[in-house]
């Protein structure tokens, strides 16, 4: 069981929830409109707030964030279901590589482990996660430039 | 090419698999790092290698999607050249069967007869009057699968009736969507009107355009689907012609959707009205 604090949720969560939709969709080339991604995120925010309560073994919650994700893509953004099932791993998938690159990298330099990182304070376990999800901003900000610089110029 | 990994879903799933199975390697050696509770080299090491390796499947995934896309161009442009060859033979008849008709004209008038001339000039517009009317169609790919449709049909003894009121200048489908659709509209309608026995079997193919979309209609002389049936035409596998059929109107809604169109049954009217949106050009 893991409660997450409210500062974790605003400034973590929320953000990288964000950009697994957002991800998830350029991927598949789509055009990213604000508010369905933000209800999404909200709702998939939720359910892993939840998951986290439960008591389940570490890993667990993320196989239920790949569910979780996957029925937002598909009735939330509208992707088909072959999208959708796509979207969802790959975005899951590159958070948790990013995850195992960056973050284990800060862990080693500090070092910390997992569990250890879990019980810093609210802001430190917050803070700890950014590198990982600035990196993951500017992947997914440049994708997107990117396919609506082709979309402009095959026009 | 046939059976390829490129065609129908097996790229896929191949895909799925291969990326779930790298997501598994990655939650797994997540979940050491925290039983561990420690970040040794080792760790590291091994983190950001099965972390790379993620990327790399996802670098060869995306290069497997970009083959598939050159393969699908292909046959794309093999398909569209075979439209092109069959829409010359049909021109290269129809120059013919214009040759014929002019010598009969002049034969006609060389003896004088001048209303029998007119008769036959008369005739001959009707009966060229649905190609001409083909050849306001501004994609290639309809106007050659209503072409080889229709000399389909008449072979079959049915009359494939055409009316076009658009030049459809907006209408951007993807070649396999086109043929995907209106095959398989086609076929089913030629095999309702030759249940019916009439004496003249007749299939009608409209076209109508509207401010932001294109109707076209597929009316048949065969009997109108019954109520109960018609509300389950378009679920996978449904069928009342027998196994493994059922297949072609789900495509059909499936193709549309993928371009926001939409399909319904009239059985008051028997017709399917095929709704597609017009593809505007962008101004950005």
């Amino acid at each position: 069981m893991d409660k997450v604090p409210i500062v974790t949720l605003i400034f973590y969560s929320i953000p990288e929830s964000f950009l697994i939709l957002s991800f998830g969709l350029t991927i598949q080339k789509k055009k990213l409109s604000f508010s369905p991604i933000l209800l999404a995120t909200l709702i998939s925010v939720a359910a892993s707030y939840c998951a986290r309560l439960l008591p389940l073994p570490y890993g667990i919650h993320t196989f239920l964030g790949v569910l979780t994700v996957f029925l937002m893509f598909l009735f939330i953004l509208r992707l088909d279901p072959k999208q959708s099932l796509v979207s969802s791993i790959v975005s899951i998938g590159v958070l948790v590589a990013l995850e195992s690159v960056i973050l284990s990298y800060i862990q080693f330099q500090l070092g910390l482990g997992l569990q250890d990182v879990m019980a810093l304070s609210p802001w430190q376990k917050t803070i700890i996660g950014w590198p990982h999800l600035a990196v993951w901003a500017g992947l997914t900000t440049y994708l997107y430039h990117k396919h609506k610089f082709n979309q402009a110029i095959s026009q | 090419m046939s059976g390829s990994v490129f065609e129908s879903g097996q790229m896929h799933r191949l895909a799925v698999i291969f990326l779930s199975v790298n997501l598994l390697m990655l939650i797994g050696t997540r979940a050491l790092n925290y039983y561990n509770n420690q970040t040794n080299l080792m760790d590291l090491l091994l983190s950001s290698a099965i972390g790379i390796n993620f990327f790399m499947a996802l670098v060869f995934y995306s290069w497997l999607l970009r083959f598939q896309g050159f393969y699908t161009e292909s046959q794309t442009q093999i398909n569209s050249l075979r439209y092109m060859e069959e829409a010359l033979d049909t021109m290269r008849g129809e120059r013919h069967e214009f040759i014929n008709h002019l010598r009969a004209m002049q034969g006609l008038i060389a003896e004088g007869k001048g209303q029998e001339a007119t008769g036959y000039l008369k005739n001959v517009e009707s009966s060229t009057l649905a190609n001409g009317q083909l050849l306001n169609v501004n994609n290639p790919y309809l106007r050659s699968l209503l072409k080889n449709k229709k000399q389909a049909l008449l072979g079959q003894g049915i009359e494939l009736t055409i009316s076009i009121k658009s030049n459809l200048d907006f209408f951007d489908l993807q070649p396999v969507a086109i043929t995907t659709i209106f095959t398989n509209l086609l076929d089913n309608a030629a095999e309702a009107a030759k249940l019916a026995n009439n004496e003249v079997n007749e299939v009608r193919f409209e076209v109508h355009e509207f401010e932001n979309y294109y109707c076209f209609l597929v009316i048949d002389s065969g009997p109108p689907i019954p109520q109960e049936t018609a509300s389950r035409i378009f679920e996978s596998g449904f069928s009342t012609k027998g196994d493994d059929r059922g297949y072609g109107l789900p495509l059909v809604r499936q193709a549309l959707a993928e371009c926001r169109g939409k399909v319904a049954y009239d059985p008051d009217t028997k017709t399917f009205n095929v709704i597609i949106p017009k593809q505007m050009p962008r101004i950005d």
